[in-house]
């Protein structure tokens, strides 16, 4: 059996933290049993253990404040005909085209829903127009299955949406007007951020910010909505 | 792998990275110990988690894998705005963290300034090990050291702790004894 000066602390901290194989667990049962010191080394490393448990188990991330939300008129109607539009569309499953790979194109999956969010990271106007030329081809190619499209941007790829930078701005507002099912969200986070090191920021009108994108994307990969990767789309 | 398959695991892994927010922010938070940076380094861990997940070859390891992208971010931090810091050295805060100091609540703060107080690398451990359960061998890889290093460096931060928060009891509270609610 381990001696007890052998019985380091190194060792009662694997046995508190159940790293110890069966034999070395059955020694430091056999020294606890037999030393009052081992017991209260034991007890007060588990304390430890139960304090930090304690001092962070309800840590919650903060909500951000909301940042130049833009409310757009009939959004709400357009959103319950969608929803309706896309639950139909679900339930009549049958009708909908084979499956396909993200790469392949805007061609409706079979457990697709049919919205889709196009994630941008990144600053660069190929990916820019990436995004917009995807966003355009499956909105016009699905346009009567009530289809939805999200563009979500923080980082690099706020400069789509932003009015001093974006070099795609007037596209961006022609595409706005041809499809209301099409949105622009760009990270409340990101924003705040260039704001705190005194950037001006002006977004794009009818760009929506109220949250941070991934909040954003979390929310909508919870509610089934297709996560697309801009780096995969055609002519990236 | 069929080309289903290879969907269906990537939507999997995509809503698994979305419900592992909480998780790293309770890490990052023991990390950097301040919340609103916590939250910008989990932000920044799922953006590249939801941008990569492609990369990941064994889903097994997802979590592994994100704590690691989290661990990267937060040197990057380090780097960035304390360049002049080693991790070894890097303390969080020393001051109090502004929250109302009563009951439970009183606890919490006492903890959090404790952890705040210890070096980074011992930290990162602590919060490893005791936060997310995680085995001394899948915080090495994480963290990229040996095993013997998240040992000793996992035993000085529960000294460090101990030492601590037993130099500091907490204040009691008139009036209210510790009461037993409910047992299972």
């Amino acid at each position: 059996m381990q001696s007890r000066k052998a019985m380091d602390e190194l060792t009662l901290n694997a046995y508190i933290d159940g790293q110890l194989d069966a034999e070395q667990e059955r020694e430091v049962l056999a020294a606890m049993e037999h030393d009052a010191d081992v017991r209260e080394q034991v007890c007060r490393l588990r304390r430890a253990k139960d304090w930090m448990r304690t001092g962070f188990a309800d840590a919650v991330p903060p909500t951000p404040p909301a940042v130049n939300k833009v409310h757009r008129p009939f959004n709400l109607g357009y959103g319950v005909a969608a929803s309706f539009m896309a639950l139909v569309l679900a339930t009549g499953g049958a009708l909908i085209g084979y499956v396909c790979a993200e790469r392949q194109g805007p061609v409706l999956a079979q457990e697709d829903t049919g919205r889709i969010l196009l994630h941008l990271d990144e600053s660069s106007t190929g990916r820019f127009a990436a995004v917009l030329d995807y966003a355009e081809k499956f909105l016009a190619e699905n346009a009567a299955r009530g289809v939805e499209v999200e563009v979500v941007a923080n980082a690099g790829g706020l400069d789509l949406m932003r009015a001093d930078r974006s070099p795609f701005a007037q596209r961006v507002k022609t595409l706005q007007q041809q499809y209301r099912n099409l949105h622009f969200i760009a990270c409340a986070n990101a924003i705040r951020n260039l704001r705190g090191e005194g950037v001006n920021i002006t977004l794009l009108d009818g760009v929506h910010s109220s949250e941070t994108a991934v909040e954003h994307i979390v929310d909508r990969l919870q509610h089934g909505w297709r996560y697309v990767k801009v780096s995969d789309l055609p002519g990236i | 792998m069929k080309l289903m398959d290879r969907l269906c695991l990537a939507k999997n892994q995509r809503k698994q990275i979305a419900a592992a927010r909480p998780r790293l922010f309770r890490v990052a938070l023991a990390w950097c110990g301040d919340a609103m940076l916590a939250d910008d380094l989990v932000q920044e861990t799922l953006a590249h988690g939801l941008q990569k997940v492609h990369q990941l070859r064994d889903p097994e390891r997802l979590n592994a894998w994100l704590y690691s992208i989290l661990n990267n971010c937060w040197k990057q931090y380090l780097r960035c705005n304390r360049p002049h810091e080693d991790l070894d050295e890097e303390r969080a805060c020393d001051g109090p963290i502004p929250e109302a100091a009563v009951g439970q609540q009183q606890t919490v703060t006492r903890v959090r300034n404790a952890v705040a107080g210890l070096p980074a690398d011992q930290r990162m451990v602590l919060a490893l090990v005791d936060l997310e359960g995680l085995a001394y061998g899948e915080v090495a890889v994480i963290l990229d050291i040996p095993i013997g290093t998240v040992m000793s460096r996992l035993h000085r931060g529960r000294k460090s702790l101990l030492a601590r928060l037993e130099s500091q009891p907490a204040a009691a509270t008139p009036g209210r004894a510790p009461s037993l609610k409910r047992v299972k």
